[in-house]
């Protein structure tokens, strides 16, 4: 039986079927579903909106369809009566594969046709962040073998049920896994719908398609064995599962292969590099304070492979005390010890798989006692995401664009030693720019193949080291320094809008008007912007963080942030003083960080544009919205809001909740500038209230605050 | 080629008898005709054949292996077509021949196509949507498909089912065509194409083989049992003979009969196969020996 020739008369045929065309069609189709219904993956990223959302839309709704195709495919031989022909005159099973894999290609063909259908429209939408290579890696490592999963199990449930109804409700089962809420944030066990949390658009997101190809990898294997599998139940001379079973010729050559397949899947599961087997919440009684009183220093030489996604360490300790009897280290759990000797001697150690908090501790005892000898370490292998945090944000993580790592994910943690001075280098690809313990590294040596080696000395750990695709903008304001470090991807963005001189004009207007940015320290500050891959910016003295998507051409096009983009990143620029970073501020039904927020870069835009501009812009637009807030006929007649369906509820709370945080609460700050005697007695509020933000680190900055601040009540900002 | 049918006896899963101890041999060249009422298991009986079942009791060998194992053999070298059977509606004619010709892994499946289409006289449709044949043209792509790549052993059950008599006698003259290096199972009702073509029948009744032998020999088996009788209207036929024809004459009408033992006033009359066919499954001593049994 020559499967090839099968194999082109049932591509052909295929091509021609309407139930297959169908499927293509709908599945072309189903792309925008996502965007339409409002699933978004990180929607203020383009990347996540523009591919991310359509590409996960049309995997799922199409991997359904395929199924559907499959089965109805499979069944058609019965039904059109070809099979009477077909059983006579070919092998059992050799039909039947030729159909899966032609519909696996026709499948393939889809998948190419769909992208190249939207690649126009998602180049004209994500301009210049547009990358063919990563729009393209998107289809390739979600939508196709998810379809061809779904083809798999659909034809493996049609043979062993050999009816339409049974396969379906099989597959329902199957795909009812992957959809329910108990599995939402777990990688693995979604094969039909996979899971990312979201994409960056300034620093090249290849972690999420690496851990996406192989969780599909996984699942193909399952998938191929299952289908495998089924044709040891093919039926056979008009007999039932059993009898064809029994009657089934060269079982152990079908079924070796079947093993040998669902097994593979099952230990590419077990082993899986990317995360952790440790608990699915955080311990905190094991804590980070361990005892050490036994000095070392260090010499550290970490070399990291953005291709592969690795880490390679050889890490030297000189003890000077050594530590009498067994001790411990801890160790990102996705490395692995190649080698560990005291002064020449091979250590004995054992690594124990119980992993916590994303560590995993290795237990040794020196060979000898005696001080002044070097510990050396050698380990590599791919930082593992802690499971307890690793379905709600990305930890550490090698990306192509940007490295992120942190604690053990970069040195031995010991217990017993404490490292009094380390030398580290840092080899990264020279493309990217380093900072060691949030501070931009500057030592570094060309290593001519690509790669720059950074070194950094320090009196302890080193806890944190990024690196990524950065430009870095110097320039300084008075006496302060400022590193303005943003991913160059955004370089267009940032020249188009003049960034530099934005926050320029942000810190200077801030910082006369409310005080100093609390994280500028000895007249310098590092701005850098973090990929989106992470859980929001962070401030630490001398560095200030924001979140990628303050530049994303999304945010800079919101209207309740500010008329244009320029204004929108000055409202983001400004939450270095009003939000969590500076001013913690309650998130209340009338008041969060927004309210000051947008109160400040209307004062601000006044300053730079004029009074008109920014009533025309600012105020009456405020106006606008909180009028027709006030005239909708639910809000004035709330009793039948409960008579919409929940999604218009929902809806309406959200508008609501948008109009309150942007619009209300600056109308009702501008009313309190009224009362409380105009703009400079204002800015003495808010600057009196910038300087007590510690009193509100614990305790959040609440409305009742700020009315006790202007010595006003609620009942006095009340908008008429 | 040679196949080897003994003692195969078939029970459905249900209990339900089908074939009870049938033996029949055959070796190409051979065009064997299949005679038998409805439900006499004649599809049964080649289901077994081409491996669609499995006999309950009995074993089939293909030259001289058992069947099973001879499996891939046999489907490389067989034609098949069976009572009913469906087509994919949305082909042409020519793209389900070269489906089909893929299922028998035919090398030149160009030629071959060409050939069949040619013997079917469906070159002109060749590019006609199935959908889109009468129920004729269906038969003969069904046909077609059977003789794609010259088959060695060709089952054709009730082929010329919705041909007209001139294609009916065409096929048949194509099918003895082909028989001459070849074994032809030809299962039919029409009695006048098994006489035309065949070189062998095989009658059978109630899942036995009542007789296995040339046409030849089936009608002489008939010789003395055939006769005819001028009849009134009104009359019934007499105890133990079985009506073959009536037909209306001026002097009464004129009666046809097989019967074990002719009555007197029956004139006796030279037997055709048809005639010769009935008495078989009527009065032949095997038919009496199962019914004993």
């Amino acid at each position: 039986m020559n499967l090839f020739s099968l194999f082109r008369v049932e591509l052909r045929r295929l091509l021609q079927s309407r139930t297959v065309l169908g499927a293509a069609l709908l599945s072309i189709l189903s792309l925008p579903l996502g965007n339409l219904l409002m699933i978004f993956y990180g929607s203020q990223v383009m990347s996540s909106r523009y591919i991310l959302t359509p590409v996960l839309s049309g995997t799922t709704v199409g991997a359904v369809l395929w199924a559907a195709a499959a089965l109805m495919e499979a069944d058609r031989l019965q039904r059109s009566g070809v099979h009477v022909l077909a059983d006579a005159i070919s092998v059992p099973g050799a039909l039947c594969a030729a159909r899966t894999l032609a519909l696996m290609t026709v499948s393939m063909l889809v998948v190419l046709l769909t992208a190249l259908v939207y690649a126009p429209y998602t180049a004209e939408k994500m301009s210049y962040l547009f990358r063919p290579g990563f729009y393209s890696a998107n289809f390739a490592v979600f939508m196709l073998p998810t379809w061809w999963i779904s083809i798999l199990f659909a034809d493996a449930f049609y043979q062993l049920t050999r009816r339409v109804e049974l396969s379906v409700v099989l597959y329902v089962l199957l795909a009812g896994v992957s959809v329910s809420g108990i599995v939402a944030r777990d990688y693995f066990l979604r094969w039909l719908n996979p899971y990312v949390i979201t994409y960056s658009d300034g620093f090249l997101s290849v972690w999420p398609l690496r851990i996406g190809l192989y969780t599909r990898i996984i699942w193909l294997c399952i998938a191929l064995g299952a289908w495998t599998t089924s044709f040891l139940f093919m039926r056979r001379y008009q007999r039932g599962l059993v009898f064809s079973f029994l009657k089934s010729g060269k079982k152990l050559r079908k079924l070796l292969p079947a093993a040998v397949l669902a097994a593979s899947g099952v230990w590419l599961w077990h082993a899986q590099p990317f995360i952790d087997h440790g608990p699915d919440s955080y311990d905190y009684a094991d804590s980070f304070m361990m005892d050490a009183d036994h000095t070392v220093n260090a010499r550290c030489h970490l070399k990291v492979n953005p291709v592969t996604g690795t880490v390679s360490v050889k890490a030297e300790y000189d003890i000077l005390v050594p530590y009498d009897g067994e001790t411990v280290f801890y160790l990102n759990p996705g490395y692995r010890i190649t080698k560990m000797t005291y002064g020449g001697e091979t250590v004995s150690f054992r690594t124990i798989d119980s992993d916590l908090n994303g560590q995993r501790p290795t237990r040794f005892s020196l060979p000898s006692k005696t001080p002044g000898k070097t510990l050396l370490i050698e380990y590599s292998g791919f930082p593992a995401q802690a499971k307890y945090a690793a379905g709600s944000l990305v930890d550490d993580m090698v990306d192509r664009d940007y490295i992120s790592l942190d604690t053990t994910s970069l040195f031995p943690r010991f217990e017993g030693y404490f490292v009094q001075t380390a030398v580290t280098d840092f080899t990264i690809p020279d493309s990217l720019t380093p900072f060691c313990n949030y501070v931009q590294m500057t030592d570094s040596v060309d290593n001519g193949d690509g790669t720059r080696t950074w070194t950094q000395n320090t009196e302890n750990y080193i806890g944190d080291f990024t690196a990524g695709y950065y430009r870095t903008n110097t320039f300084s304001i008075n006496d302060l320094t400022v590193d303005f470090a943003y991913g160059a991807a955004y370089q267009k963005i940032v020249v188009e809008n003049d960034i530099e001189q934005v926050i320029i004009d942000i810190l200077t207007y801030c910082s006369e008007h409310y005080g100093e940015l609390w994280s500028a320290e000895d007249n310098h500050l590092l701005l850098r912007q973090e990929s989106s891959m992470f859980m929001g910016g962070y401030a630490v003295h001398g560095v200030s963080t924001w979140f990628e998507t303050v530049l994303a051409p999304d945010t800079l096009s919101d209207p309740d942030k500010g008329a244009s983009a320029t204004e929108v990143f000055i409202h983001e620029m400004i939450h270095q003083w009003w939000g969590g970073l500076g001013l913690n501020c309650a998130d209340e039904e009338l008041w969060s960080a927004e309210g000051l927020t947008v109160y400040s870069t209307y004062r601000l835009v006044k300053e730079k544009y004029g009074a008109l501009y920014a009533q025309q812009y600012y105020v009456d637009m405020w106006k606008d919205a909180v009028e027709n807030q006030n005239r909708s006929f639910y809000n004035r007649h709330p009793e039948y809001l409960e008579l919409l369906p929940s999604v218009y509820q929902t809806s309406l709370e959200l508008s609501n909740r948008s109009v309150n945080q942007y619009q209300r609460m600056p109308l009702m700050i501008l009313k309190a500038e009224a009362l409380v005697g105009g703009e400079a007695q204002m800015d003495e509020i808010l600057r009196k209230i910038y300087a007590d933000r510690d009193a509100f680190h614990d305790n959040k900055f609440r409305f009742s605050d700020f009315l006790n601040y202007c010595g006003l009540t609620e009942e006095d900002l009340r908008l008429e | 080629m040679k196949i080897d049918v003994k003692h195969i006896t078939m029970i459905y899963p249900s209990g339900k008898k089908a074939l009870q101890d049938v033996s029949v041999s055959a070796e190409s060249p051979s065009f064997i005709g299949i005679l038998g009422p409805n439900g006499a298991r004649k599809t049964t009986l080649m289901k077994l054949l081409i491996a669609g079942l499995l006999p309950t009791r009995g074993e089939i060998l293909l030259n001289d292996k058992p069947l099973l194992t001879q499996e891939i053999c046999l489907k490389s070298q067989l034609g098949y077509l069976p009572q009913s059977f469906g087509l994919y509606e949305e082909l042409t004619v020519w793209q389900f021949l070269d489906y089909m010709a893929a299922l028998k892994n035919i090398k030149d499946a160009r030629a071959a196509i060409h050939e069949v289409l040619e013997r079917t006289n469906m070159t002109a449709h060749r590019k006609a949507r199935i959908r889109s044949l009468s129920g004729g043209q269906r038969q003969r792509v069904g046909i077609a498909q059977a003789l794609l790549g010259s088959p060695r052993l060709i089952i054709l059950d009730e082929p010329t089912v919705g041909l007209d008599p001139e294609e009916r006698v065409k096929f048949r003259n194509i099918f003895s065509e082909m028989a001459q290096d070849k074994i032809i199972l030809l299962s039919t009702h029409i009695v006048e194409d098994v006489q035309a073509v065949c070189s062998r029948v095989l009658v059978i009744h109630d899942g036995r083989v009542l007789f296995d032998g040339t046409p030849a020999s089936l009608i002489a088996q008939a010789d003395h049992h055939v006769g005819t009788y001028l009849a009134k209207l009104g009359d019934a036929a007499p105890d133990g003979c079985q009506i073959v024809s009536k037909v209306h004459a001026a002097d009464g009408i004129r009666c046809r009969i097989v019967a074990k033992q002719l009555p007197d006033f029956v004139r006796p009359t030279d037997p055709t196969l048809e005639d010769a066919y009935l008495y078989c499954i009527h009065h032949s001593p095997a038919r009496k020996e199962s019914e004993a049994l």
